[in-house]
């Protein structure tokens, strides 16, 4: 049976440890990341979790692979949206490569079930996330509509 | 029109979309990211991307012209003499202080998987490339 797939290409201007360091520290993702912010000694088999800044629990999963710079692989469930827990984990695969004077980041994001409402869901908020972020290290300040967690959701 | 995109990548920009608008269809702008884009402003006007020396890569033709939301254009690669006609089509919308910028890619019958990653990978850099020359006002180095 298909499983449902989002792979995202971007390219950055920074250095590979500086984007990695961007992509799980609080201190980075609280501004491009709608205010939210993971929890993990990111240990591989370790857990890891995204805070909602208004203390709720947004995904989880285990650390499978952590090789700063380069790659890391994490299990994802979502956790505050019922029919997207009920489809259980799925896979996101975060590569750094140096690209020149950029680093060219690719993020996969997959899970074993055809027509999956979480990769439906953060097909959707990656992109934004991602322009957010490259915007915060290319020019010191994220996408304003990225800063905060959405009324509502 | 084809109606189902193969490939569609999305990026947000900090800049009205006036001024992605402008990166996109204008000689001088575009040619600083991609290609220089030689474009009639007119639905049914004649497109064209040019290499440097000024020999045409690509043509087409303007489908859809709608500044500063909508451009279609169709799409052959001329370096493949058995490429037929395919489609990229560009939106533009306000996305709570940046825009949103949706390029989809038409092909019928899509292309091959492997064609379909170059397609992923080369799109990735250059809307990255632009999103850096708006914000920034320098475009990312050439992957070597």
């Amino acid at each position: 049976m298909p499983g449902s797939r989002f792979v995202y290409v971007t390219y950055i201007r920074t250095t590979p440890e500086k984007l990695w360091r961007a992509l799980i520290e609080p201190e980075f993702t609280r501004q491009y990341w709608a205010g939210t912010y993971q929890e993990s000694d990111w240990k591989v088999g370790s857990d890891w979790k995204i805070m909602i800044p208004d203390g709720r629990l947004g995904d989880s999963g285990k650390v499978v692979e952590f090789d700063p710079p380069r790659r890391l692989v994490l299990t994802w469930r979502n956790e505050f949206k019922p029919e997207m827990k009920a489809e259980g984990y799925s896979t996101a695969t975060y590569e750094l490569e140096p690209a020149g004077s950029a680093v060219k980041l690719t993020l996969t994001h997959e899970i074993d079930k055809p027509n999956s409402k979480l990769i439906e869901g953060v097909s959707q908020g990656w992109p934004h996330l991602l322009a957010s972020l490259k915007s915060l290290l290319e020019t010191g300040e994220s996408l304003v509509e990225s800063r905060t967690w959405p009324e509502g959701v | 029109m084809i109606a189902r995109p193969h490939t569609v990548l999305v990026i947000y920009i900090r800049a009205e979309p006036e001024r992605i608008w402008r990166m996109i269809t204008t000689r001088e702008e575009s040619r600083r990211f991609f290609y220089e884009t030689d474009i009639e402003p007119r639905a049914g006007g004649s497109f064209r991307l040019l290499k440097d020396g000024g020999e045409p890569t690509v043509e087409g033709q303007v489908l859809v012209h709608e500044p500063p939301r909508r451009l279609r254009v169709s799409w052959k690669e001329l370096s493949d003499p058995g490429a037929i006609f395919g489609e990229v089509d560009y939106l533009l919308e306000p996305a709570g202080g940046s825009t949103r910028l949706t390029v989809s890619n038409y092909d019928d019958p899509a292309p091959a998987p492997e064609y379909l990653d170059m397609g992923r990978k080369g799109w990735g850099f250059t809307l990255s490339s632009l999103k850096s020359l708006i914000e920034t006002g320098k475009p990312l180095p050439a992957p070597s």
